[in-house]
């Protein structure tokens, strides 16, 4: 077990070593520099910023400088925002995201597993074929489309829901339920096809015919065994969240990481680009481990690579 | 199914009969900046948001009257000496910073010493290139800060030396970049002296909260000189849309706002829209040297073939057509310069430039940046163009750092700006094509029209002046035709009923502390 | 693999497709739309640049069924015209990010040992990150005004019109981040079927490498393909229309479905029209294409999950 985490541990530092090399050059590559603006300058105020930012120094060099303060968790100072350090910025956008993330993910699961367990009871009925419908209608509705018809109903419309800003818990709900949409959907079909298998199993005959049945038998003997595939789909579930973020917190105007990393592409950001990229693929690497390290609890006879 | 159904329509019931409409309290304005300040450090930033909210945080030397004079401020009277190459100011006795020490000219050294030295990097040092050594400490040729045209003759005095007489440079010091600066504070919190817990201002409000990205929370500056706000709060929330400020301004959550264009028709009636013409001009501008518009005929053409009384229309907000640069409240606005839509004559003008069959016309590329209102224009442009012409335009749009590289590096036949005054005088918008000017992407060089601008800048004469910029606009909008102006901007609002004294004055700057919240109608 | 006499995997198959209602709706509207989009100059009532500045932000009315936008442009002809570039770009990058993962696929399995090792390595991490971040990042780091300017310089303003650079760049992100599926999927097939009597045969008769793989391999991993090919073409949708309206895929005066809904998004209260119906073609061509998708998966490759 030991040698496993170490391996994963040594496996995603270099993952997102990579991941931070190949956005630095893919960043360097961008046309249009970050301090070009409406009014033009003097050059010589123009080379005084970029001395500011080694951007007058080969690409080698920046990243030498990038790399190692990447390494002491320093991401300098944000083009745009320029008397905000990065790492700053992360502290106070990541926990935005992550909260709502969170909710966002306790919707999904709660509606998502328990669609999904119900249309499994009822293989064929109503209820399943309309569930496999709906989350059908979930997988292909962008989140753009289905948020915007929230803001519309609830917020233009009925006037009952705030359609952006963030003063009380009100105004979270629109979002998260936007958010949530995808994952629910997917992690209905998740769960009911996991379930339908456990369900054909030789051992869930036996015991019904000990005479268990309904929610004893759901919770204490089907879930336990078809449980663990919904797990492990974290990896996937925080990526539509991550992807999720983007729009969501653009359009409702959610000061999180998602609408901080759309709007630092605009502004050629790279400092901040960089860093949510990075912090993505933390998070995503993060995730899987954790998915791999459930898989090897739940299930022993998996050999990890 | 039935169980998610009534869960739902309880989840709604729940909903509707707790969500409480935001009234306003009676102590506060909120309002919606649309995006972040990227900075409030005022000798660094450059964008509107900040000016914004600095407008309301800080005072300097000079401030603008409702007619957009300068006016004392922070410095209690001035003279001019040396034929307007030197000016001193005289600082108001009871000017104090937040924390209650008092205004000292040596803060205004600080300041101006800290802008124009290359290490902050300031974009806009430039501002007081007017003064002795700003532009030699800028560019690194001095070294010694203390060079620089200004110096404090005691706690209260402020000499400025000046490179040559300027009219206008009391409205210079009513910018930001001129604003006081605290070392103490800077030199201590040199990253986060601008955030809440730290900064100190002169101005009516100070800064109490800044959730970035969120909102932002002034409240009044008990040790400013002039009479207490009457309100207690303003908010200023960054939203990056129009049509969801509307919302939350119907909802009763903002107290004021901007309007997108397409809801201007649904609220004219109401008694509560209002709209004010602003200093700025939009036009498509041409690369003089890029064929075929190398030819002012052809420039001419196309001037004169964009029906520009449609714009109202498209843009829904009373904005009004030009056909000259300089914009109406300023001395040298003149709205007879330029040309009028007359696509028989752009015809026969294209025709005397060797194009009778329009199909024949090389290439023409029209680029802008992606906006909304940019896109507007320029499809309307081509389809005009393609109308009363005959001429197939390209449009190409880019992001707007990219849009500006292009510029600078190699204009395409047309392109689209904006041009907003910094300050209130003609010589702000006449300097714009001057030969080497920065923002002059026409390749326009006219060592007439440079001599005519100049003399203006400095022409203390109303009337002479007039006459200058007259002279002026007419060889750029007719002779040489370097660029075609479309319209006139305007701000459209709406403010409650219970809001008062909250008005954009003409540079669309909006100032706080005058305004008062009364429930009961009335002035 | 068992062997059938009475009828093939493929006509089997073919007859379950056919007895599901929902797949062949789709297959349906997924023919549709895409002639629409191949005939958008004789379906399309106007030209998608004709203004008409008497009629602008009208609702649906009998000349202009969907309505018209700011500048008084018919919505349907468009949204028809915006077809042709979604679905282009949907179409041509799965087609690019077929041909990338299936040599990149086919090489790994092929070779296998520590070369594939590493490649499903490098997959692996491509795979885990979000499509969107990735594209974005990609998208971002293209020189669009590069290849106009190239495209200018080469005296083709016209090319522009036709293989603008913008859709060029973000085809490119496209495909190089939707390859993975399909890379994987065929390492898989390769590594199943080299086993296989009929290939070790074919090795034994002494035929090249590569025409096992054209003439062996390939042809049986048809079935699994397509099914991942029809879920990632709505994908794809998903991701242009997306980044279209988040303002960092394809820009205005461009018309993509993404474009029309982002455009409309600033007239939602008053004028709802101008994002309800490019959004519903968005979400109707996604939905045609994971019904058909289901069903090509019921119908030839039960019991594999995406």
């Amino acid at each position: 077990m030991t040698r496993l985490v170490l391996s994963r541990i040594f496996y995603g530092l270099i993952v997102v070593w990579a991941v931070s090399t190949i956005t630095f050059f893919l960043m360097h590559s961008v046309p249009g520099g970050p301090f070009d603006s409406e009014k033009k300058f003097p050059p010589e105020i123009l080379k005084n910023i970029q001395a500011k930012y080694h951007l007058d120094q080969p690409v080698w060099k920046q990243y030498g400088f990038y790399i190692s303060d990447l390494a002491r968790l320093q991401f300098g100072p944000s083009f745009k925002y320029r008397n905000r350090q990065v790492e700053d910025i992360l502290a106070q956008t990541f926990p935005v995201s992550m909260f709502l993330g969170f909710w966002a993910l306790v919707i999904a699961v709660s509606f998502g597993v328990s669609a999904g367990i119900v249309s499994a009871l009822r293989h064929n009925q109503a209820f399943d074929r309309i569930s496999i419908f709906l989350s059908t209608l979930g997988i292909s509705v962008p989140g753009f489309v289905l948020a915007t018809l929230l803001i519309y109903f609830f917020g233009h419309r009925l006037k009952i829901l705030p359609p952006a800003l963030l003063e009380d818990w009100t105004h979270y709900i629109l979002p998260a339920c936007s958010l949530a949409a995808a994952p629910a959907a997917y992690l209905a079909r998740l769960s009911r096809s996991s379930l339908l298998e456990t369900l054909s199993k030789p051992f869930v005959q036996s015991v019904q015919a000990k005479g268990v049945s309904g929610a004893r038998l759901v919770f204490r003997h089907l879930l336990k065994n078809s449980l663990s595939p919904v797990v492990t789909v974290l990896g996937p579930l925080v990526a539509m969240l991550i992807t999720g973020s983007f729009v969501i917190e653009k359009i409702f105007s959610i000061p999180g990481m998602g609408r901080y990393f759309i709007t630092a592409v605009s502004n050629r950001d790279y400092p901040l680009i960089m860093a949510v990229t990075i912090v993505y693929a933390v998070l995503i690497v993060l995730m899987n481990f954790l998915v791999d390290l459930t898989y090897a609890f739940l299930d022993p006879r998996v050999r990890l690579r | 199914m039935k169980i998610y159904f009534k869960i739902s329509v309880l989840i709604l019931l729940i909903l509707a009969g707790c969500v409480k409409r935001n009234r306003n309290p009676g102590d506060r304005v909120r309002y919606n900046l649309l995006t972040e300040p990227p900075s409030l450090d005022w000798s660094i930033t450059t964008d509107s948001a900040s000016i914004e909210v600095l407008d309301n945080l800080m005072e300097g030397l000079t401030r603008y009257d409702e007619n957009l004079k300068p006016i004392p401020a922070l410095a209690e009277s001035w003279e001019i000496l040396d034929n307007g190459t030197k000016y001193i100011f005289h600082l108001r006795p009871g000017a104090k910073w937040s924390d209650g020490k008092p205004v000292l000219a040596e803060e205004f050294v600080y300041s101006w010493q800290r802008l124009v030295n290359p290490e902050t990097a300031a974009e806009y040092a430039y501002f007081l290139y007017p003064v002795r050594n700003a532009r030699e400490i800028n560019s690194g040729a001095i070294k010694d800060l203390n060079q620089l045209g200004v110096r404090a003759l005691d706690d209260r005095t402020l000499e400025v030396e000046l490179v040559q007489p300027l009219v206008y440079f009391p409205v210079i010091t009513t910018f930001m970049v001129t604003f006081p600066e605290r070392r103490d504070l800077i030199e201590k919190y040199p990253d986060s002296w601008t955030e809440p817990e730290h900064l100190l201002t002169t101005g009516p409000f100070i800064l109490t909260k800044w959730h970035h990205e969120y909102k932002l929370i002034l409240e009044p500056n008990p040790h400013y000189y002039g009479p207490k706000p009457a309100i207690n709060q303003v908010i200023f929330y960054m939203m990056n849309e129009r049509t969801t400020e509307l919302t939350l301004y119907d909802t009763g959550d903002l107290d004021l706002c901007q309007m997108p264009p397409a809801a201007i028709p649904s609220y004219r009636s109401s008694p509560e829209y209002r709209q004010k013409p602003i200093l700025g001009t939009y036009y498509l501008g041409f690369n003089v040297l890029k064929p075929p518009v190398d030819n002012p005929l052809v420039r001419r053409a196309l001037a004169m073939s964009i029906d520009r009384s449609k714009f109202p229309e498209i843009l829904k907000g009373d904005q009004v057509p030009a056909t000259s640069f300089i914009p109406p409240g300023l001395v040298g606005h003149n709205p007879k310069l330029g040309f009028e839509f007359n696509p028989q004559k752009a015809k026969e003008l294209l025709a005397q430039a060797g194009y009778p069959d329009p199909k024949k016309l090389p290439a023409i590329t029209l680029i802008f940046n992606n906006q909304d209102v940019n896109q507007l224009i320029c499809e309307y442009a081509q389809a005009q163009w393609q109308n009363n012409l005959g001429i197939t335009v390209y449009l190409r749009n880019m992001e707007w750092k990219v849009f500006l590289k292009e510029l600078q590096l190699d204009p395409p036949a047309i392109w689209r700006l904006g041009w907003y005054a910094d300050f209130p005088d003609p010589d702000n918008f006449a300097t714009v094509f001057l030969s080497e000017g920065g923002n002059n992407h026409t390749r326009f060089k006219s060592k007439e029209y440079d001599d005519l601008v100049t003399r203006a800048a400095f022409e203390p004469d109303p009337q002479k002046r007039q006459e200058l910029y007259h002279q002026s606009q007419k060889i750029i909008l007719e002779d040489a035709c370097i660029f075609i102006p479309l319209y006139f901007y305007s701000v459209n609002y709406l403010v409650k009923p219970y809001a008062h004294n909250l008005d954009f004055n003409a540079m669309g700057h909006l100032y706080f502390k005058d305004a008062r919240i009364d429930f009961r109608g009335g002035k | 693999m068992p062997k059938l006499k009475s009828k093939s995997p493929l006509e089997m198959g073919l007859s379950r497709l056919r007895k599901n209602k929902s797949a062949m709706a789709g297959l349906g509207f997924i023919i549709l739309i895409t002639l629409v989009a191949i005939f958008a100059r004789g379906i399309a009532p106007f030209g998608y640049e004709v203004q008409d500045t008497k009629v602008m932000l009208s609702g649906p009315t009998h000349s202009y069924w969907l309505g018209t936008d700011e500048l008084g442009r018919d919505l349907l002809s468009r949204i028809i015209y915006g077809a042709r570039i979604s679905l282009a770009v949907a179409y041509f990058s799965t087609l690019f990010s077929l041909l990338l993962g299936t040599v990149y696929g086919a090489v790994s399995g092929y070779v296998g040992g520590k070369l594939d090792n590493f490649l499903m390595r490098i997959a692996d991490v491509v795979y885990s990150f979000p499509d969107l971040l990735l594209i974005i990042l990609i998208n971002a780091s293209i020189d669009r005004e590069g290849l106009a300017n190239a495209f200018l310089h080469l005296g083709l303003p016209g090319l522009i019109k036709l293989v603008n650079p913008e859709v060029l760049s973000l085809l490119i992100a496209l495909s190089l981040v939707s390859w993975v599926n399909i890379g994987r999927l065929v390492r898989g097939e390769v590594l199943r079927i080299r086993e296989e009597k009929f290939v070790e045969a074919a090795v034994a008769l002494g035929s090249k490498p590569s025409a096992i793989l054209f003439k062996h391999i390939l042809p049986n991993t048809l079935g699994p393909l397509i099914v991942t090919l029809t879920f990632r073409i709505p994908a794809v949708i998903l991701a242009e229309s997306t980044l279209s309206f988040i303002g960092l895929g394809i820009q205005p005066p461009l018309a993509s479905w993404g474009t029309l809904a982002n455009s409309g998004f600033a007239h939602l209260r008053f004028h709802p029209h101008l994002i309800l119906f490019p959004s519903l073609a968005i979400f109707l061509t996604i939905l045609a294409f994971n019904f058909l998708g289901d069903g090509l998966r019921d119908a030839f490759a039960p019991g594999r999950d995406k």
